[in-house]
């Protein structure tokens, strides 16, 4: 018993307790590249709105980001900011969709301030399930004693990959119907849909009607984009047929009627196996319910008709097939 | 002829394993699992004047494996057959004769695997060349001229050889009983040679999208011109290391204690762990390292061990942080407790936990700490 211990007391001595796990962090919403995780709550004090003196803990005093909007599955996002001369780390966090929170050391000294100010660049990556929205991003300097200042809050925002867009961010209208498909792996998979005329549209056709010359067909129902076309990849995995919310000032919004059949065609698997994908028909309109276009996202109210999952394996690659495989079908009221 | 062969099979758990792929490839990260770390068959013949062993090995370590391991064919001049040559000369793939763990067999060691220093500097055991061994009384030597790129190593050329310089490797060493109960042996050894620091190739214009303002579309301003660029010349640089090892065996009725261990001083000799390039860093890296081991026998049907192995492969290595060039470490030590039962000659079941201390990860204030990646290993060895 002594001997065992002993030996327990020896062990532990050598592996107990000074130990730092550093996990990838892959699954994290909000993750920050070459970056060290940390399970818990990020060091530092609530932002407050008072300006760092010298003496005081390290902070984080500005932020350089271009473009505060972020789509959702954004990779390698430049996060560049400045903290104060006594900052030797930065740590950064997401509250809310993460449960802890990232580290990368501070980079150079920037003399062409005073004082002096310590740079860094974090290059984030923001998953696919982030919720669109705000997201506020906390910051803030470390130095090697231990001390943490006060926080620094960058206000990000997730916008959509769905038909949804930038609506949640901008309040800008939601369309007023949309068929969307989404899918898990990286293969070129494309929304083919039929419309009650026997109109096939796809991201070949992405329009819903014929376009008058100069027309680019924005205002008009349309498939927004070929996500991971040619297998060239993007990382969308989304492409959404949008009926857009006009205003006034665009028009009339046209609203969809009658039956659409909805397909999806694998055009290349691009050397994967399998895809399991997601058909989501939606319909909005305002929160009044008077059918008028033009409102904010915030005044509309959103109808999910169908949401249809669904899987193609390699060998029912069909780009020679101008739909594929039937999904699902709506009518439109 | 002679048939014999071992399989070494085991369960390994990691405290850093996870289920993720490292980013970049398709590497997973998880390390918890089942593998066939070694499974080796040889066959050997041996006459008056020559021999030829070759050593076949398959393993799951990176997924399925399976191909020559070793192919010695000698020569030797041997005028008393119960004992080891005089002189032998050796050429094919064989163990370097380097240090005490590269020549030792893996199915006779009792730690799973060689110390860090051993497999930072040596990858793998085998290179291939041409050797000239014997042993005279209590004395061995051993000097062999190889292509310097031994099996494993992480530059791409394992087993071939980028340059034309050859890499010589020499050793001697000394075997006694002073006492009856003890056995003492021990040796030098050197390896000078020339890595290889590979060049580019040259490359056409191109055309870059540079998305400065993050906003995944390409705008006026965010496409660069790349120009062509001209090959760049690949370079050699030099690298050496020398080892020195001592072995202690003490025979008592429990069983025998035997105390070894081993230090290394190499210049920019790392090929597996922290693979050095002087080239690329500006500077040569220094390496130093030295395991101290002890294995005690109790009776013939157990075993207890305890390694410490300690390796630093950059001296002088420094880290930038906050805009100051700051002294950085990069040492890792290892604790290695192990016990095991064995049927003698025949099987044997092993276990090893590796207290792992570093600074691989850092603390919550970015200074270096020791990185969770302890490990356990419980293998069994089955000798045909």
């Amino acid at each position: 018993m002594r001997v065992a211990l002993g030996l327990l007391a020896f062990g532990c001595a050598l592996g107990c307790g000074d130990e730092q796990s550093n996990p990838s962090g892959v699954g994290e919403p909000f993750r920050v590249q070459r970056a060290q995780y940390f399970d818990g709550t990020m060091p530092g004090t609530p932002p407050e709105m008072t300006s760092w003196e010298p003496g005081d803990p390290p902070r984080v005093i500005d932020m350089m980001v271009t473009g505060v909007q972020v789509q959702q599955g954004t990779g390698a996002k430049k996060l560049p900011g400045r903290a104060s001369e006594n900052s030797y780390s930065i740590g950064l966090s997401a509250p809310g969709v993460s449960a802890g929170w990232w580290m990368i050391g501070a980079g150079d000294l920037d003399t062409s301030v005073e004082p002096p100010r310590v740079t860094f660049t974090a290059l984030a990556d923001f998953s696919h399930t982030l919720r669109p929205g705000p997201l506020p991003v906390l910051l803030v300097g470390l130095d090697r004693q231990g001390n943490a200042g006060v926080q620094f809050r960058e206000p990000l925002c997730v916008t959509s990959t769905g038909p949804e867009k930038d609506a949640a961010c901008n309040g800008t209208p939601l369309p007023a119907a949309s068929i969307s498909l989404s899918w898990d792996t990286n293969v070129d998979l494309d929304l083919v849909v039929q419309t009650p005329d026997g109109r096939l549209v796809s991201p070949k056709n992405p329009a819903l009607h014929d376009l008058d010359k100069g027309d680019t067909g924005e205002l008009s129902p349309h498939i927004d984009r070929d996500s991971n076309a040619n297998c060239v990849f993007d990382g969308v995995r989304t492409e959404n047929l949008i009926w857009p919310t006009l205003t006034e000032e665009q028009g009339e919004t046209e609203r969809p009627s009658g039956l659409y059949q909805v397909y999806a065609n694998l055009f290349d698997p691009c050397g994967q196996q399998t895809v399991r994908f997601h058909v989501k028909i939606t319909t909005s309109e305002p929160a009044g319910g008077d059918g008028a276009g033009g409102g904010s996202g915030e005044d509309q109210v959103q109808h999910v008709l169908k949401d249809q999952a669904g899987q193609l394996i390699a060998t029912q690659a069909s780009p020679a097939d101008p739909k594929g495989m039937f999904v699902t079908e709506v009518t439109f009221p | 002829m002679e048939i014999s062969g071992y399989a070494q099979v085991e369960y390994q758990s990691h405290a850093d394993s996870e289920e993720q792929l490292l980013q970049g490839s398709n590497t997973t990260l998880n390390q918890n699992r089942f593998l066939v770390r070694r499974a080796r068959l040889t066959a050997k013949r041996a006459w008056e004047y020559t021999s030829l062993e070759l050593e076949l090995d398959g393993n799951t370590v990176s997924g399925p494996s399976f191909g020559l391991y070793r192919a010695e064919a000698s020569a030797y001049y041997r005028p008393d057959k119960t004992k080891a040559p005089w002189v032998e000369l050796t050429l094919g793939m064989f163990r370097l004769p380097f240090g005490f763990e590269l020549p030792q067999s893996s199915a006779t060691r009792w730690f799973m695997e060689r110390s860090q220093a051993s497999r930072a500097l040596f990858p793998g055991e085998i290179d291939v060349g041409g050797r000239l061994s014997g042993e005279a009384g209590p004395f061995r030597y051993a000097a062999a001229l190889t292509n310097g790129e031994p099996l494993g190593e992480k530059t791409g050329f394992q087993l071939q050889d980028p340059n034309k310089n050859k890499d010589l490797t020499l050793s001697v060493g000394a075997k006694g009983d002073p006492l009856e109960f003890v056995t003492v042996s021990g040796g030098v050894s050197a390896n000078t040679g020339r890595g290889f620091h590979p060049g580019t190739s040259a490359s056409k214009a191109s055309a870059v999208w540079s998305d400065r303002n993050d906003n995944g579309a390409i705008d006026p301003g965010e496409i660069e011109a790349n120009a062509g660029r001209g090959a760049i010349k690949s370079e050699t640089f030099e690298r050496w290391a020398v080892s020195g090892d001592v072995q202690l065996e003490f025979r008592t009725p429990i069983g025998a204690t035997t105390l070894y261990g081993e230090m290394v001083v190499a210049k920019n000799m790392d090929r597996g762990f922290f693979p050095a390039d002087p080239v690329s860093n500006g500077s040569d890296l220094r390496e130093f390292g030295y395991f101290i081991g002890i294995v005690q026998e109790v009776t013939k049907y157990g075993i207890v061990g305890f390694r410490i192995d300690y390796y630093d492969p950059n001296a002088d290595s420094t880290d930038r942080r906050a805009g100051k060039t700051i002294p950085a470490e990069n040492t890792v030590t290892t604790y290695s407790p192990l016990v095991g039962v064995t049927l003698p000659k025949r099987a044997r079941l092993c276990f090893q936990y590796d207290i792992i201390k570093d600074y691989l990860a850092r603390d919550i204030y970015g200074v270096p700490t020791n990185l969770e990646n302890n490990a356990w290993t419980l293998r069994l060895q089955v000798n045909l």
